[in-house]
């Protein structure tokens, strides 16, 4: 069986573009970054067995988020850990940054990660992977008001647990 | 659009394209100080779930297209078959003569390349293999060559004993033979179905690689010029 020069090409391409954001949002998900590589290499190892079915490469990075959160689901919700290990991975992400923008950006992350998930997975499927509301309705079966719901009160408990931290005023003026 | 509207919006859909949401973002006083606070969490916020991706994620998603569970055959006992074959294709092509070195690789490949690339997708092979096949042939291969390395076995030459590899790229498997005792007077292209050969002079021997592409052979040449040496107190 000759090896399928296009069909590898086709798979890279997908990969190219989206093994990124995919990632990320693996990590919003799962908090620990060998458990997000993981689930990343398997949702790739899937539509790589599965690619012959992506008849549309428009729609390739809603089939991916999907293999992955049906992987989530499957296999990998119950191995994610009761606390994050965030700081591991992010700790050497600033280098550019002052140490007040940096105190600023982990205080978004932690904040983002004690998201309950119901506000966390639609906010990460906007702002990493840039779904749009009808598009993460699709996703979770929700309707796209349910969504935008969902988004609302994501970004205001957000900004309520930055608050909460000890910030005052407007939450711009922390950076 | 009302205020109280707008501000939910800013909240929920802070990317939305709709025409009256558009025109209210731009319109002056408490509209336009919201939206501005509204971007610039925004802004904090997307850069803070932009979380640098490991170096090595792009390789290990590449490798996936090598991993299989499916096999029917263990895939030791598929290795291990490869190399008895291998064996007696050595006995029986020593009684062979070809007419140019392009006519042997060509036969060659012909013979059980295709086969070959196919156990080797899902075979991983251990530095210690590499190290002693090579040696059999008094030579060695660096590291960063030996990564790449998803299959190799001893096999005939014109010439003698070489070494028939497989090695992963990015757009798929490509075949180096090695001929350790061969030397050629000028490195070119053959003609394989499908394929893509290019013969090239290594500072001692030479070596086929075979490929899909001529852009992936080229890109592979580096690899295999610097990383096999001849040591001749290896060979045995």
């Amino acid at each position: 069986m000759k090896y399928d020069a296009d069909r590898s090409k086709r798979f890279d391409e997908v990969a190219g573009q989206y093994a990124t954001d995919l990632y990320r949002y693996a990590l919003w998900l799962c908090g620990q970054d060998a458990l997000a590589k993981d689930l990343v290499q398997e949702t790739f190892l899937r539509a790589w067995r599965a690619l012959d079915s992506l008849k549309n490469p428009a729609a390739a990075k809603g089939w991916l988020i999907t293999i992955l959160r049906r992987e989530f689901a499957r296999t990998f919700e119950r191995k994610v850990p009761k606390f994050t290990e965030l700081d591991k991975v992010m700790v050497a992400d600033e280098p550019d940054l002052g140490p007040d923008e940096q105190v600023g950006r982990h205080q978004i992350r932690e904040g983002i990660m004690r998201l309950p998930v119901k506000y966390r997975e639609p906010l990460m499927l906007q702002i990493v992977m840039g779904f749009s509301c009808e598009e993460i309705a699709t996703q979770l079966g929700l309707t796209k008001s349910a969504v935008m719901t969902q988004l609302f009160r994501a970004r205001e408990k957000l900004k309520r647990v930055l608050h909460e931290d000890g910030v005052t005023g407007k939450v711009y003026e922390i950076f | 659009m009302k205020f109280s509207d707008f501000k939910h919006l800013l909240g929920a859909d802070p990317y939305s394209q709709d025409p009256e949401f558009l025109r209210a973002r731009n319109q002056l006083g408490e509209f336009a100080e919201a939206a501005r606070e509204a971007d610039d969490f925004e802004r904090h916020l997307l850069a803070a779930a932009a979380v640098s991706p490991p170096e090595s994620l792009h390789d290990d998603i590449m490798r996936t297209k090598f991993r299989s569970r499916s096999l029917a055959l263990p895939i030791a006992m598929a290795a291990s078959l490869f190399l008895a074959l291998g064996a007696l294709a050595i006995m029986s092509w020593n009684q062979q003569r070809f007419a140019s070195l392009d006519e042997y690789i060509i036969s060659h490949y012909s013979h059980d390349g295709q086969r070959v690339e196919r156990v080797a997708a899902n075979t991983p092979v251990s530095l210690q293999e590499i190290e002693a096949i090579m040696a059999s042939v008094g030579a060695t291969s660096d590291p960063s060559l030996a990564r790449k390395i998803r299959f190799l076995k001893n096999c005939p030459t014109p010439d003698g004993k070489g070494v028939h590899m497989v090695l992963v790229t990015e757009s798929g498997p490509v075949t180096v033979i090695y001929m350790p005792n061969t030397t050629i007077e000028e490195e070119h292209g053959l003609t394989l179905e499908g394929k893509h050969a290019w013969l090239v002079a290594l500072d001692q021997g030479a070596a086929a690689l075979i490929g899909d592409s001529d852009e992936q052979l080229q890109q592979l040449q580096p690899s295999i010029r610097q990383g096999i040496a001849r040591n001749e107190t290896l060979a045995l």
